[in-house]
């Protein structure tokens, strides 16, 4: 059986210790602050988390782009020539065009590596959501899983994967164009906080509204515990943006909802940072099936 | 001379037109973007891409198309960001497959080859939309291939960009969000400009001016017109067409935290046709009005005028129907709601913020803040809606507001009883008209109230002597709605004892602050340094009230 290299990108948010645990790779998206571009690290190698969310909290407008074609193809054609399979799974595809690249350089580098097998997840959902997706194909690729199975299984059970998330204000999301809500959100009010779920098709969508970061880390929270399925089983998440009492309030409070294996708490990377905003806080879990959309 | 044929070197030439074309326009184009992701970078990226393109060939003098537009293909492709600059290196990497076994182009072979590249982009896009660059491309094909007696390029590109230009004005009605937005696509704009760069290059024209497409609203003003339809006596039915870009200066308002909506519900008070876009500094508008004079001294407030033009539209529209029905000017009907809210507020700021956040007629309180029954029910007859709820926001009001909703029958009326502004405020920045339940919109309401405090800075006008309070005329007092909590010379002190006399103060979490007219930037920052000393656990913020008697209203919850 041919072994596989797994690939994330930049918003999958693992970082340095878990991706090394965990053998999992990842292809870099870049981020552009003051006309300057800088490959967008989970390690924050170019500016730390510090300097990064300050620039954003002092006003500073940071874009993003996808991941570089030459990117993929560098990255594939080495797996590929040290002869093992690729599996990628990426950003969700309503964030990120980035996936539609992958599938196109998949298509031409299978035909020049006959027998060899790139598979293309778009995990419509982002940071530890995504992360938990390449965990579980590590998971399977050390139980002896080849590509295929371990695709097939990421594809068939990514939509149980949940985000619960709480930006500090949706104006960030708003002016990257990075979330659905109805016409309740409008206008930017003090103190209130949008609650964020990954709908179905891997849109940011606002699905209620609370007063208060107290306010909403309790709503996260019971959402967590109300939603999440086995959770003795499961690691969860927690992942945030420069806001390490918010996330440690978290896990706090979630402890006394829940008893899971672990709660791992991270940082949101610059590429998710970007549009979210500092402050921001998520839980990611695993329940049943996503079948929520948001409109338009 | 017509040209027949295109070699590698003339598709070079080419290229690099369109690429000339596109980033004059890129600006524009980035304006247009609204759809998938409203990131405003449309142009931007298509740009980087055909750069791309152009930069890989920049040392090829290859007279071969095939080998020219592969490696043209492969630049695109390494330069592509953006969706819409994806989908074009795709085109001109599926071209350039179409190129093969080609040397040179007659304009069979570029139809051929541009349906490979039509093929392409189709492919690159895991689900493809219309209403796209896409459809316009594809479009532009479909009509080379069934203009298969075309001759030559210069015929092809005049005709090819007629149809293109055709495609993207109806990139609307095939994709509601260009519609919603007023927009036409801004890929398929990219993909024009780029087009006609390349007509341009072959006709020997320069690059320069910007594109006008005609799907957008708007006209150059060097157009001819006809002005002898509108005569000394001539009635004015349609209003003027009206567009600027206005650079905002921060003299006059703070840029970053400025709102286009501001500039956007005082366009819909007297125009209609409103297409406002703020980028970063500045702000581009276009308006039909009867009253274009007023849109400018509004807009003046914020800034200076870039540009401007003011057309009168009953020319135009005698000169051709391009605004349709559109440009005429009827009076806003409302449209029908399952729930509408109405409000009594003083102050613009608040009725700003109040009509963003949903509500859909803010009364006019008048200067003793009191309006009449009747007052309420001439708002409740502008609205067409199942359930009205009212929201007095004074206690003087709840009267006159639960006569009126017993006078109504056109609608459910209820009077939920907000009686301060921050309780108004506190109960419909919670509010989800979306619900459609309205019994849980007010019981959420009710709830938001009973969770709220009042704080109010006023100034006493006379001396008092109340309980163990004695207040002298021209001091500062700080009151919860009912009874005076505080007093002070000076403001800031004021409020803080005020916020420490509240109850419950120690578990409220967020404190919105509406601040009047009389109120400097300079002392909302030192009250705001006073309130994180004291009160280091509430999150808070300023809004600009703009009323009158209370230089503070505080919203406590």
């Amino acid at each position: 059986m041919r072994d596989f290299v797994i690939f994330g990108d930049s918003t999958c948010d693992l970082d340095k210790e878990i991706r090394s645990r965990y053998g999992i790779d990842y292809v870099p998206m870049n981020y552009i602050l003051d006309g300057k571009e800088y490959p967008a690290s989970l390690d924050w190698e170019s500016l730390s988390v510090k300097e990064f969310y300050d620039a954003m909290r002092n006003g500073k407008r940071i874009t993003t782009t996808q991941v570089p074609v030459e990117s993929y193809e560098k990255r594939f054609t080495e797996a590929l020539e040290a002869g093992k399979d690729v599996l990628y799974i990426s950003c969700s595809g309503a964030l990120s065009g980035s996936i539609n690249q992958a599938v196109l350089v998949a298509q031409e580098l299978v035909e020049k590596y006959p027998g060899a097998s790139i598979r293309c997840v778009d995990a419509k959902n982002s940071s530890f959501g995504q992360g938990i997706m390449l965990i579980w194909a590590s998971e399977m690729r050390a139980a002896g899983k080849d590509v295929d199975e371990t695709a097939d299984y990421v594809e068939a059970n990514k939509l149980k994967v949940h985000q619960v998330a709480f930006p500090a204000s949706l104006s960030y999301l708003k002016r990257a164009g990075r979330v659905t809500a109805s016409s309740a959100f409008f206008g930017n009010l003090i103190g209130i906080k949008p609650i964020l779920i990954s709908d179905a098709k891997g849109q940011n969508f606002a699905v209620k509204k609370v007063k208060g970061t107290q306010g909403a880390i309790e709503e996260i929270c019971s959402m967590a515990a109300e939603e999440i399925r086995n959770p003795e089983d499961q690691v969860v998440y927690i992942s945030h943006a420069d806001t390490e009492e918010t996330a440690q309030a978290i896990k706090e409070h979630l402890e006394k909802k829940i008893s899971c294996k672990e709660i791992v708490c991270g940082y949101i990377g610059p590429i998710v940072g970007a549009s979210v905003g500092p402050g921001t806080a998520a839980i990611y879990f695993v329940g049943d099936e996503v079948t929520t959309v948001g409109e338009a | 001379m017509a040209h027949t044929t295109l070699d590698g070197a003339d598709l070079k030439e080419l290229f690099t037109g369109g690429m000339a074309n596109l980033k004059l326009n890129a600006a524009v184009i980035d304006e247009l973007n609204v759809f998938p992701i409203p990131d405003g970078d449309t142009g931007n990226n298509m740009m980087m891409t055909i750069e791309g393109g152009v930069r890989a060939v920049a040392d090829s003098d290859t007279k071969d198309v095939y080998e020219f537009s592969k490696k043209f293909a492969r630049g695109a492709l390494l330069g592509a960001r953006g969706n819409s600059g994806v989908i074009l290196s795709q085109f001109f990497r599926g071209f350039s497959i179409g190129c093969e076994g080609m040397s040179i182009l007659d304009t069979k072979g570029f139809a051929k080859a541009m349906k490979a590249g039509v093929d392409r982009a189709y492919e690159a896009v895991i689900t493809p939309t219309e209403g796209t660059i896409l459809t316009v491309m594809r479009e532009g094909w479909e009509y080379l291939a069934e203009h298969e007696d075309i001759q030559n390029f210069d015929d092809l590109f005049k005709k090819l960009n007629v149809r293109m230009d055709d495609s993207l004005e109806h990139t609307p009605d095939l994709l509601p969000i260009l519609k919603e937005s007023g927009v036409i696509d801004s890929g398929g704009a990219g993909l024009l400009c780029i087009f006609r760069g390349m007509e341009k290059t072959i006709n020997g024209e320069k690059i320069e001016g910007l594109e006008d497409f005609s799907g957008e609203q708007s006209h150059s003003a060097a157009q001819s017109f006809d002005a002898s339809k509108f005569n000394a006596d001539t009635e004015m039915e349609f209003g003027y067409c009206t567009e600027f870009i206005l650079q905002l200066q921060n003299a006059k308002v703070d840029i970053p935290s400025f709102d286009i909506k501001t500039i956007i519900s005082y366009l819909e008070s007297i125009g209609n046709s409103i297409v406002a876009i703020k980028d970063d500094d500045l702000v581009k508008v276009h308006v039909h009005t009867f009253t274009p004079g007023k849109v400018l001294n509004f807009v003046q407030q914020f800034g200076e005028f870039i540009t401007l033009k003011i057309e009168n539209m009953m020319i135009q529209h005698n000169e051709n129907s391009m605004f349709g029905k559109e440009g005429a000017l009827t009076p806003p009907k409302a449209e029908h709601k399952q729930i509408a809210v109405v409000t009594v507020v003083n102050g613009e700021g608040l009725r700003e913020l109040f009509t963003e956040i949903g509500v859909d007629i803010c009364v006019d309180g008048g200067q003793t803040e009191n309006p009449s029954t009747e007052d309420f029910l001439s708002a409740f007859e502008k609205l067409d809606a199942d359930d009205i709820i009212v929201l007095p926001g004074n206690s003087n009001i709840v009267m006159a507001s639960t006569q009126a909703a017993e006078l109504y029958t056109a609608a459910r009326v209820h009077v939920v009883k907000a009686k301060t502004i921050a309780e108004v405020y506190s109960a419909i920045s919670m509010m989800d008209l979306t619900d459609g339940d309205c019994g849980r919109v007010i019981d959420e309401m009710e709830s938001c109230i009973e969770n709220t405090k009042t704080g109010l800075i006023t100034t006493a006008i006379r001396d008092v002597d109340y309980e163990n309070i004695s207040v002298k005329k021209g001091h500062y007092i700080g009151l919860d709605g009912h009874q005076i909590l505080s007093d002070s010379e000076d403001r800031i002190d004021a409020s803080i004892k005020l916020l420490k006399a509240t109850e419950d103060i120690g578990s409220k979490d967020v404190i919105s602050i509406f601040y009047g007219e009389n109120v400097t930037e300079d002392e909302i920052e030192r009250l705001g340094e006073a309130i994180e000393r004291e009160f280091g656990w509430v999150e808070y913020g300023f809004i600009n009230g703009g009323q009158k008697v209370y230089d503070y209203i505080f919203s406590i919850e």
